[in-house]
Parts: structure tokens; sequence; C-alpha cells
């Protein structure tokens, strides 16, 4: 027997002790049932509860919660585009850092329009205007929503003034809230935005949702 | 003041001795890291997300050095003996103390004066006009520190290092809160006045605290800048004069 058979013999004993563990660990996780809906996210805290604790890092806090929104988002696209958690995690956002306002946004149209859920969608952009009054975007965003969500343009146009108002606003806000306000061109005018949104955005999601939503308007034959 | 300078200079020197630069190379490296990994995953915020994390990195890596060098200072000396040495010199204790200090708070100045010029570049890195902003957070963050340190200092007079550390690690965090406590005064039917009393008295790290307006590419307003800074100073004069009479009485063994 060769001075180098105990080593041998001592490595294969450790591979096959490492590949049972790791087979145990498959069939382990294989086990565990699937979570869904409100435990999903039921260890998720409450975000004045973070606050109180973070030390005065709120802000890097609200950013880490945005990473875990994207991972539920992009999970329940792929599954089952039951994205009603969102509401909950942009509350928690919102909470750590009122001004992080692409959070808003992505989880408004989220809601509104890919989850089909109108009122939850609107109800995170009406927290958006509360907390940023100054800013134009959350209004925009709003008046936007009422727009293509529930085609109120009376409501649409109390919200797209009131952005058409506020300093730095783009051209198209003034535009838009022109022809919302006088109830004309809907198709052209969500096109106009739309595509606004496919060219500005950064967020691949949210272009993929402008994309979706303007091949639709051109298949019904709209433009 | 020539005697305190030497103290000092030798504390700064000792510190890099302990290799705490490494601790500044550590973060830029993650942060380089943090920005080419975490920005592809934040849809679209990934500068808003390196910015603030790298932002708040800054401040827990000085706690973490004022934990790790503040509360070991004396400690060392004692245990040495080598403070035996120092005070039977012309060096009077409370010349030793704030020698301590002034050495410390060099150290910690370099130190967030590099990870925020770095937080700077990476922001400009990854596409973003100059926010000049970011470096007067740094200002923020060090007056933080500064005081933190203050506080450092009086426990280790009067403490074990472990002792120092931790309640050192709590001031840090309750210090960030102490409006919290305010708000969590109000909502109690008895001993609201004696939290109130003690907001005042616990060092209000907060206001030192500009990440969020960085955040969102807002100048901290000069008048808030201002007044933190004079609350710094004049809050460090009064935790060090409580610590050197506290060190004057102590007994080496």
């Amino acid at each position: 027997m060769s001075r180098a058979a105990p080593a041998v013999a001592a490595a294969l004993l450790v591979a096959l002790v490492a590949a049972a563990c790791l087979s145990a660990l498959l069939a382990a996780e294989r086990a565990r049932p699937a979570v869904h809906g409100l435990a999903e996210l039921s260890y998720f805290p409450n975000g004045k509860l973070v606050r109180l604790v973070s030390a005065g890092h709120s802000v890097a806090w609200a950013d880490l919660a945005w990473f875990q929104t994207i991972q539920y988002y992009g999970k329940h696209r792929k599954s089952d585009q039951d994205f009603h958690m969102l509401r909950h995690l942009a509350a928690v956002i919102a909470d750590l850092d009122p001004h992080f306002l692409g959070v808003y946004r992505f989880v408004g149209f989220s809601l509104g329009q890919e989850g089909h859920d109108f009122p939850a969608g609107m109800a995170v952009l009406q927290r958006a205007v509360a907390d940023n009054p100054g800013r134009w975007e959350p209004w925009f965003d709003a008046g936007f929503l009422e727009f293509v969500g529930r085609h109120d343009y009376k409501r649409a146009s109390y919200y797209l003034a009131h952005a058409a108002q506020l300093p730095g606003h783009p051209e198209y806000v003034d535009r838009l809230a022109g022809w919302v306000a006088g109830k004309a061109g809907y198709a052209e005018t969500a096109e106009v935005f739309w595509t606004q949104i496919l060219l500005t955005s950064e967020n691949d999601y949210l272009r993929e949702m402008a994309r979706k939503y303007l091949d639709r308007l051109h298949r019904k034959g709209h433009l | 003041m020539k005697r305190l300078a030497a103290i000092a200079a030798n504390t700064f020197r000792e510190a890099l001795r302990q290799k705490v630069l490494y601790i500044t190379l550590g973060f830029m490296l993650f942060l380089v890291g943090a920005a080419q990994v975490l920005s592809p995953l934040a849809l679209g915020e990934g500068p808003r997300v390196v910015r603030d994390v790298g932002l708040s990195l800054v401040s827990l890596f000085g706690m973490f050095l004022i934990v790790m060098v503040g509360t070991s200072l004396l400690h060392k000396e004692v245990e040495r003996r080598s403070i035996h040495v120092l005070l039977s010199k012309p060096v009077a204790r409370r010349e030793y103390l704030l020698g301590k200090y002034a050495g410390l708070v060099a150290v910690l100045a370099v130190c967030v004066g590099a990870m925020t010029v770095a937080v700077f570049l990476v922001d400009r890195w990854m596409g973003r006009a100059w926010h000049p902003q970011v470096l007067l957070c740094g200002v923020g963050t060090l007056a933080e520190l500064a005081v933190l340190t203050s506080w450092t200092l009086l426990f280790s007079a009067v403490a074990s290092p472990l002792l120092a550390g931790a309640f050192t690690l709590g001031f840090y965090v309750i210090g960030n809160a102490v409006a919290d406590l305010r708000d969590m005064a109000a909502l109690l039917p008895s001993g609201g006045n004696l939290l109130v009393g003690l907001s005042y008295v616990l060092p209000n790290l907060y206001v030192f605290n500009f990440r969020a307006q960085v955040a969102e590419g807002v100048w901290p307003d000069a008048a808030q800048l201002g007044l933190a800074l004079t609350y710094a100073v004049l809050y460090c004069a009064l935790i060090l004069t409580v610590a050197v009479g506290l060190f004057q009485r102590r007994e080496f063994a």
C-alpha cells in the first residue's frame, strides 16, 4: 500500500460527505412549499420602525427596500401577475425616504396598469403628491394614470394642470394638460406619453410596459 | 499647545501603524464593486443607490474606526504602563487627553475625506453631473464622528474598551434617533418630560446628516450647516471638559 493511499481515501471520504450534504440540501429546498401571498413578505418590517432603528441611514435602507421591490415585481411578473404587495413595499420605502420619486412612479404604474388595480396604483401616486407637493413629476404621473387608466379627463386635468404650474416641468406636460382639458385626441396623446416614457425612462420594465401599450394602441387601430 | 500637538501627532502615527487606512482602501474597492454590481440591478436608480449607500458607509466605517481605535487608545497605554512614563513628564493630563482626541479626529478627517472623495468621483464616473454637495455631506459626517469621538474618549477614561465600544455604538444609534425620542415622549402618559430632557443632553447626530438632501441633489442650507458645525464645536468642548475632569481624578495602578 503506497503512502498516498490514506490521503486519497480521506479525500474521497470528504468528497462523498460533501456530495451527500449537497444532495440533502437540494432535497430540503425542493421539499419546502412555495411561499405565496401575504406570507411572502410578512417578515418585511414597517417603514416607521426601520426608520427608528436605521441610525440615520434611512435613505440607504430605502435603496435596499427598492431592490426587494424589484425582486418581488420580477418574480410575480414571470408567474402570477399578482402585485398586491407592491403597495406595502412602496409604503415602506415612502416612510424611509418620502422623496424617492422613481419608486412611486414604478409601483403606481405597475399596480394601476399591469396589475389592473387602479385604486391601489392611484393611492401610491396620491401619496407621492402628498409627500412631494412642490415636484411636478408625481402630479404628472397621477394625472397620466387617471388619463390612461380610468379615462377620467376631469380628474386627470386636475393633476396635470398642477404639474404644468410647477417649476422644471418639460414642455410635453403643458401639451397634455391642454389636450386633456379639451377632452380631445386620447389615442394620439397616449402615444405621445408612452413614447416619452419609452425614450426617456432608464427603467427597463417601464420601457417594456410603454412598448406594450403602444403596440396595443396600434393593434386596435387607434393610431 | 506644543505638547498637545506632539501627542496628537503620535496618536495619528500610531493609528496609521494599526493600518486603519486599509479601511479606506477597502471602502473604495467596495464602492467601485457596488457601482458595477448594484447599478444594473437598480432599474435606472443606480447612481442614486451607489451615492446613498456610499455616503452611509462613510459614516458607518468612521463609526467602526472610532470603536476599533478610539476605545482602546487609553487602555493600551495604561496596560503597557507607558502612561506612567508620559505623565511623569511635564505633560498635564488635560493635554494628554486632548492630544489623543485631536490625533483621532485627524485620522478620521483623513479617512472620511478620502472616502467622501471616492463617493464624489464614483458618482461622476457613473455619468452624473458634478455634485459638490457630496463633499459637504462629508463635512457633516466628520462633525458627527468628532462628536461621537468626544463621548468615546469620555467612556474610555472611565470604562473598559468593551464597555466604551458598546456605549459608543449605542450613542451612535440613539444620537441619530433623537427626534424620534421626542415623538415618543409626546405619546407617553408620564415621564415624557424626562425623555425630552434626555434628548437635549444626548448628542443629536441627526443635525449633521445631510444624506437625504444630497440624495435628491439638494444643497444643504448654509445656515443649517453653519449651525450644525457650531453645535458640534460647543458640544465637543462640553463633553471633553467632563472627560478631562474624570480623567484627572482617575488613579492608575
